[in-house]
């Protein structure tokens, strides 16, 4: 942990570079993907008590703010999906002199789900509660 | 362009935990002048007791390197009018130990560097005939992408994964650690591949291109590292147990 505040303060702070960026965007939505799975599971695993408990499961994830959370959720599965294909092309297929133009093949079709997703979040996010 | 152009320069006498304050100089603006020749000015009009280091002038050694506006650039390559500002922040470079001023300590950089096998090992005898290899053969264009380093030390400087770890070996050793595996008249290969199958060798790599963004001579030690690794994976499953 104190490596990684090490690393934060003296290395990726004073220098945004397009590597630095992705590498901590994809540390960073990793890290929020795996701590997701847990409640996940947990209301996944509700469905196993019948139809009546399953339903009242996902009766938790209702109001704006779960919306706005669920929102964030698709943007970082984007993210991490769409640059853990740039990591594959730099390390296996020897893309490595294209790595910029991908970050920003990577952020255009994150734009792009930013956009789609829009449309089913927005209203659930508006909505009077 | 013309009139002065403003050096702050981050100076120290390099005793650890010895505050470091930055200097303000002017310097009248000269056609085709180098951030090395406005630090030079800075010394020899202004103020002897600026340390700086130097020794080519012209990109061959890379002993000028400084952090430039933020950026690990070689000096006596950098030109004042590309900087585009006429403000220059000059600082160490970052992840070396600072002696004083702008001079630092380059020892970590050789002491990771040395434990790559940085020198060739021939696989035959000295006495053996000359190998032949094809200048366009694959193995000779694979070499020639990394091979002209000049261990300026800008790629350690700008690593994050150095600045967050003292054992990592950094961009510059396992470039040339890759250079060697890659030639086939070397007989270390093994050797090295056990070396740097470590967190302190190639899988510290982050692929954060830090490295490959500073070089001045535009070689991408993260595209060696990557390569780097995939030997690795191929060593470990065909070494004998």
């Amino acid at each position: 942990m104190t490596n990684l505040i090490t690393l934060l303060r003296r290395n990726l702070l004073p220098q945004l570079n397009v590597g630095s960026v992705s590498w901590a965007m994809h540390r960073i939505t990793g890290v929020a993907l795996a701590i997701y799975l847990l409640p996940h599971f947990v209301t996944i695993n509700s469905a196993r008590g019948g139809p009546a408990a399953f339903d009242e499961a996902l009766g938790w994830y209702a109001g704006p703010l779960i919306a706005a959370t669920e929102y964030l959720l698709v943007l970082a599965v984007a993210f991490h999906a769409f640059n853990g294909l740039r990591v594959i092309a730099v390390d296996f297929f020897d893309l490595s002199h294209t790595q910029k133009a991908l970050f920003w093949g990577v952020m255009a079709a994150c734009a792009a789900v930013l956009l789609g997703a829009s449309f089913v979040f927005l209203p659930r996010m508006l909505a009077p509660a | 362009m013309h009139g002065n152009i403003t050096v702050k320069i981050l100076r120290s006498d390099g005793a650890e935990g010895a505050p470091a304050r930055f200097q303000t100089f002017q310097v009248a603006r000269e056609p085709k002048m180098s951030v090395l020749d406005a630090v030079a000015k800075i010394q020899s009009t202004q103020d002897a007791s600026l340390a700086y280091r130097y020794s080519c002038r012209a990109g061959m050694c890379g002993t000028c390197s400084m952090r430039v506006n933020g950026k690990n650039r070689w000096t006596c390559r950098t030109s004042v009018d590309n900087l585009k500002s006429d403000t220059i922040t000059l600082e160490p470079l970052p992840n070396y130990p600072v002696i004083r001023d702008l001079a630092v300590d380059m020892k970590p950089f050789f002491e990771n560097y040395r434990k790559a096998i940085p020198q060739f090992s021939p696989a035959q005898p000295r006495r053996a005939d000359f190998a032949r290899i094809p200048q366009d053969a694959p193995e000779r264009r694979e070499i020639n992408q990394h091979v002209e380093c000049i261990t300026c030390g800008n790629c350690f400087g700008a690593c994050s994964l150095v600045g967050s770890s003292s054992a990592y070996l950094g961009p510059a050793a396992l470039n040339r650690a890759y250079v060697l595996i890659s030639d086939s008249r070397d007989g270390a290969a093994r050797e090295r591949l056990d070396i740097l199958n470590a967190h302190s060798g190639v899988w510290g790599c982050h692929t954060q291109f830090n490295c490959s963004d500073a070089c001045p001579m535009g070689i991408s030690p993260t595209r060696a590292i990557q390569k780097l690794k995939r030997k690795e994976i191929l060593h470990a499953f065909t070494r004998p147990f």
